[in-house]
């Protein structure tokens, strides 16, 4: 069956859960003509195209590229370059190579030594939240945050950290939305440019003097074993300063958000903090971040009597599969101590988020700090603007209350 | 002398497959989930390595003593 809805315009966006649980019910593997490709909703779907499916490649970029005018190409030539080059863009053999390379500094173990770092930076923003009238979460709270600890495990000096903040938000647009405006994609590709010759003299820096960070360790694994190549090392950068942010961000404004919605939930969480780690995976099943991933299928396959064709595009619904009531017992219902096994926040297969143990290190602190304090912390009663990109579901601002009276 | 002994946990696994690409002899994928191959020859530094990798902690490592 074919459906033409925008779900990114703001009347589905703003709650979006009511569209897509019809559609899972009604039509799971439905052609979408506004999107151009396959909107896949249930659970099982999108974890076997995740984990199991041999037709699937993350490489949208090469789809894209084949669809280009040579003009489009000239135009847009640090967009398919720099993004050609991302690991999550990519597929086996170089998405293997790169994801090796990274690894590592995303394990749990590692991430768990940025605890104190993390713990105290969030005092202070906490600190200076508090002077303020109409504290905001994501731009006083939750940004400044995830913003200091990406730039910090990169090797971004302090005082060069708000550009880059930036430039993380005018990319967003280009990643995996598919739809993006001609004049938001221009600002991108001039964002890209600038972030590329950013990045190469920094990377320069590095190898003459390298430092604990890592853009010295992916210097030392070039000049090593030729492991990676420069535009290779600039382009992770770039992924990780747009990745770093937004999304964790975005999942601390989420989780304050749905928390405030839940009182019960909160009240529970705030008097009995060992609770954290199974409510942080529920607040990720409920309310977590990228909503939708896209794929395009290498082979002809079917799927639920539709037929796949090589070349379509599909579009995993991380979101509205975290919702689905044959995998999750009263779906739409917050309940921090629910069992999450499985679900797929950081979605699963190959390409399960290098950031997930990151993202549960800074949300877990972000939350338990302000809960400490403010136990009764309530978003304001505000017109919440969602931003429209679809890896990306959050508030634009979250003005809260951190003691209502 | 101990000998490791090396566990998937099945619930935990989220199929990433970073085990197999540290250590592809002593892993393999079934059915989404990745599962540990005795006897494979693959060093325990690697096997360590490939659990000390694992994004969700989904591998076990205890040791027994043979004897």
């Amino acid at each position: 069956m074919t459906s033409s809805t925008n779900f990114l315009a703001p009347e589905v966006w703003s709650d979006p859960h009511p569209y897509f649980d019809a559609l899972r019910e009604t039509d799971p593997v439905s052609w979408n003509t506004w999107w151009r490709g396959w909107v896949i909703t249930r659970f099982e779907d999108v974890d076997f195209l995740l984990k199991r499916s041999e037709h699937m490649s993350a490489n949208t970029v090469a789809t894209a590229r084949a669809q280009a005018t040579p003009e489009q190409l000239t135009r847009r030539e640090a967009t398919f370059r720099i993004l050609g080059s991302w690991l999550v863009l990519n597929d086996a053999p170089d998405h293997t190579r790169l994801r090796r390379l990274t690894n590592k500094a995303f394990t749990p173990a590692m991430v768990a030594k940025l605890s104190v770092s993390i713990e105290a930076r969030a005092l202070k923003l906490l600190d200076a939240m508090e002077t303020k009238e109409s504290p905001d979460i994501i731009a006083d709270y939750a940004h400044p945050l995830t913003l200091s600890v990406i730039s910090q495990m990169l090797g971004i000096p302090e005082e060069e950290q708000s550009q880059v903040a930036a430039w993380g938000t005018a990319i967003t647009p280009l990643v995996l939305d598919g739809r993006e405006n001609k004049e938001r994609r221009e600002v991108a590709e001039s964002v890209l440019i600038e972030m590329d010759e950013y990045f190469a003299a920094l990377l320069e820096t590095r190898r003459r003097e390298p430092a604990d960070d890592l853009i010295s360790q992916l210097a030392l694994a070039e000049d090593q074993g030729s492991l990676l190549s420069e535009t290779e090392i600039i382009a992770t950068c770039i992924l990780l300063i747009f990745a770093g942010q937004e999304t964790t961000t975005g999942l601390i404004a989420n989780a304050i958000l749905a928390l405030g919605q839940n009182p019960a939930e909160r009240i529970k969480l705030a008097s009995q903090p060992d609770l954290m780690r199974g409510a942080v995976e529920e607040l990720l099943r409920f309310c977590g971040v990228a909503f939708a991933i896209s794929r395009v299928a290498t082979g002809d396959f079917e799927l639920r009597g539709e037929q796949i064709k090589a070349g379509d595009k599909l579009l995993l619904t991380i979101g509205a599969a975290n919702r689905d009531p044959g995998q999750f017992d009263d779906p739409h219902r917050l309940d921090i101590t629910r069992d999450t096994t499985g679900h797929l926040a950081f979605a699963g297969g190959a390409h399960y988020c290098l950031g997930g143990p990151l993202a549960r290190v800074e949300a877990s602190i972000a939350i338990k700090v302000l809960l400490d304090r403010h136990p009764n912390v309530q978003p304001r009663p505000q017109d919440i603007e969602w931003r429209g990109v679809i890896v990306a579901r959050e508030p634009v601002a979250l003005i809260v209350d951190l003691e209502p009276s | 002398m101990s000998d490791p002994e090396v566990r998937v946990d099945g619930d935990v696994c989220m199929g990433i497959g970073m085990c197999r690409a540290v250590a592809p002899g002593a892993f393999r994928l079934e059915n989404g989930k990745s599962v540990f191959i005795p006897g494979s020859g693959t060093s325990d530094d690697d096997v360590i390595e490939a659990a000390e990798n694992c994004p969700v902690e989904a591998i076990l490592i205890g040791t027994r003593n043979a004897g």
